[in-house]
């Protein structure tokens, strides 16, 4: 039995201690998430809030999940996206762009911070810079959110085929720039020991 | 691990969730690394993937801390509040479910104790102590006692003489219909050790009883005030009326309110007795030291009266935490710095128990939390000795108490 499908029925029939938990579960994913979409905290925060109270007043009214994850996720979406239309209509004039999430990679942050990038830094850079943001937006779902495709088509409006080709194109073109030249010594920090220790 | 992944491409290892799960979040570690020794072909491949997904982790802030305390507890705020807006609307229509079956619940007849119009002092009918006799029980007016059979049950009274408890058994009284008019009958309702009780009286006002107490209430409030008598501790969410003071008289101790949200913890084996003010205002009075009148003392919100019955004095402080004192209404037992000793009183009052502590048991920690109490006894120990440096042993309804063997060597 899927844990999420009992926990979300014991918040239906309103058991205490379960919104707790479920707010605790996964406050930090929601304001990463977030910060994809704006740089305001405060939006980001109130929207948060704004979700689990409509938890709470529409409680007995809630669909069925088995991901609740999933289930947050969306919802939450949905609300930034309207509060920061409402933001930008009202506070920034009008005439806004339109609201997409902005991933930065943390490599990608590491070596704008550095004066001077070495040859192999400049290819990273470079491959991760092809990455759109739509195909960035898509493997935060796959890898941070643990997401099916067919979720990942619902929350972006997208056709299963046309996800998973970009995908299937981010990884191609990461494949061969960073592949080719031996790049990924690069990154030594992240492995495991038995992993740098097997190569020579 | 499955046999599938020897064939797997570098792509679709990116695509696998396992695999993603392993690189980024470590399940399965062992498997896997176990799956690329007896594999040898698929290591370069795994490595790359590997480096590929971990190439592709986003930059990321981290909430601070005290955003997700203050969120968090405005979200328990709304939801407590949500709660308590359904439940009114649910009382309600219960009420109007009862005014339409109509039960005639009067004065009974002239029974050894009643309360006349002279304030003469209330006498509780069942004399001895209150923990004794495990059913909760209502006493009417004419001396018939009716068991409450559930550990909450819930009394409506209305205004048209009607009664109901827990929402299903009713009484017929018309029988008890008595002349003397001139003279109110009481009802008590006693709460052991381990219940508590919910009621409406007849002028709409709800009395949350607590383990260990009982209320002598009217069917009918016909003097000028309306007058309860409590022993051991109750909340009150009085209806205002300006014309009829509502006042609860708690040993020698009166508290006269005009509508309002308050605590009286008045047990006889305490040494004090506790007024809390949630909200409104209630004047507290006690006998003069010569036993001539009374001196008031008005409390304001988040106050909080402690009458010491030695003494005869009352002491008013602030109470910022008065919510915490209600906490029980809902279900929940809050402590705010309090000491372990006082802790155990109320678990010995909640779930009838006995709690003894070792001899040489001292402990001066202070515990600020709350406890579910519709959890067993069992799982309220649990987590307090998870908290605090106590082991526990329940043995039938006494609940033996020690420190913590290794707590000496520990740090």
């Amino acid at each position: 039995m899927n844990i999420d499908i009992k926990i979300w029925n014991d918040f239906k029939k309103g058991e205490n201690c379960v919104l707790s938990h479920i707010y605790c579960q996964h406050v930090q994913l929601l304001f990463r998430y977030g910060k994809k979409f704006s740089k305001n905290n405060e939006i980001i925060k109130d929207t948060i809030q704004d979700l689990f109270f409509d938890l709470i007043r529409t409680r007995e009214n809630l669909g069925k999940t088995d991901n609740i994850r999933f289930y947050l996720i969306t919802s939450f979406k949905r609300k930034l996206v309207k509060n920061l239309r409402k933001q930008i209509l009202f506070v920034d004039g009008g005439m806004g762009k339109n609201i997409e999430a902005e991933i930065v990679y943390s490599v990608e942050h590491d070596l704008i911070c550095k004066e001077e990038l070495t040859h192999r830094e400049k290819i990273v850079q470079k491959a991760l810079r092809e990455l759109s943001p739509k195909q960035r937006e898509i493997l935060f779902y796959r890898f941070t959110c643990d997401f099916e495709y067919e979720q990942i088509c619902q929350i972006m409006s997208l056709k299963y085929d046309s996800a998973r080709k970009l995908v299937f194109r981010a990884l191609k073109s990461l494949k061969k720039c960073l592949v080719s030249s031996d790049i990924f010594l690069l990154f030594f920090g992240f492995f495991p020991k038995n992993f740098s220790s097997q190569k020579k | 691990m499955k046999e599938k992944y020897k064939k797997y491409s570098f792509e679709e290892l990116i695509e696998d969730k396992h695999f993603i799960a392993w690189v980024l979040r470590g399940s399965n570690k062992n498997e896997w690394k176990k799956f690329i020794v007896d594999n040898p072909v698929i290591k370069e491949k795994v490595k790359k993937a590997r480096r590929t997904i971990l190439l592709l982790r986003d930059n990321y802030e981290v909430l601070d801390e005290e955003s997700i305390l203050k969120m968090g507890h405005n979200i328990y705020r709304f939801e407590q509040q949500h709660k308590k807006k359904v439940r009114t609307i649910k009382r309600r229509r219960g009420l109007s479910w009862a005014a339409s079956v109509l039960l005639i619940f009067s004065a009974g007849t002239i029974g050894y104790f009643y309360l006349n119009e002279k304030d003469t002092d209330y006498q509780f009918v069942s004399s001895e102590n209150v923990t004794q006799g495990n059913e909760a029980r209502l006493v009417l007016s004419d001396g018939e006692e009716i068991q409450l059979n559930s550990d909450n049950s819930t009394i409506s009274l209305n205004n048209e003489n009607e009664l109901k408890i827990n929402n299903d058994s009713i009484i017929d009284l018309s029988k008890k219909e008595n002349e003397l008019d001139n003279v109110v009958q009481m009802n008590e309702v006693i709460i052991p050790y381990g219940k508590k009780s919910e009621l409406l009286l007849a002028d709409g006002t709800i009395v949350w009883l607590n383990a260990g107490s009982r209320l002598a209430f009217p069917s009918k409030f016909t003097k000028k005030t309306r007058e309860v008598y409590l022993e051991g501790e109750a909340c009150f969410k009085v209806v205002s009326d300006e014309n009829q003071p509502f006042i609860v008289k708690a040993g020698q101790l009166e508290i006269k309110v005009l509508g309002t949200l308050f605590d009286i913890s008045a047990y006889s084996s305490d040494e004090n007795i506790e007024t809390i003010l949630i909200n409104g205002s209630v004047a507290v009075s006690k006998p003069n030291s010569l036993g001539l009148g009374r001196s008031e003392i008005i409390l304001k919100p988040y106050q909080r009266a402690s009458f010491q019955k030695q003494k005869n004095d009352v002491i008013v402080s602030e109470e910022p935490n008065a919510e915490l004192y209600i906490a029980w209404t809902e279900g929940w037992l809050q402590f705010s710095h309090e000491s372990l000793q006082s802790v155990f009183a109320k678990l010995e009052r909640y779930y009838n128990v006995e709690i003894r502590t070792s001899q040489n048991f001292l402990s001066s920690e202070l515990i600020t939390g709350k406890l579910d109490l519709k959890e067993s006894l069992q799982d309220v120990m649990i987590t307090l000795s998870d908290v605090t440096n106590i082991e526990y042993r329940i043995n039938g309804n006494k609940i033996y108490i020690d420190k913590k063997l290794n707590e000496l060597h520990m740090r």
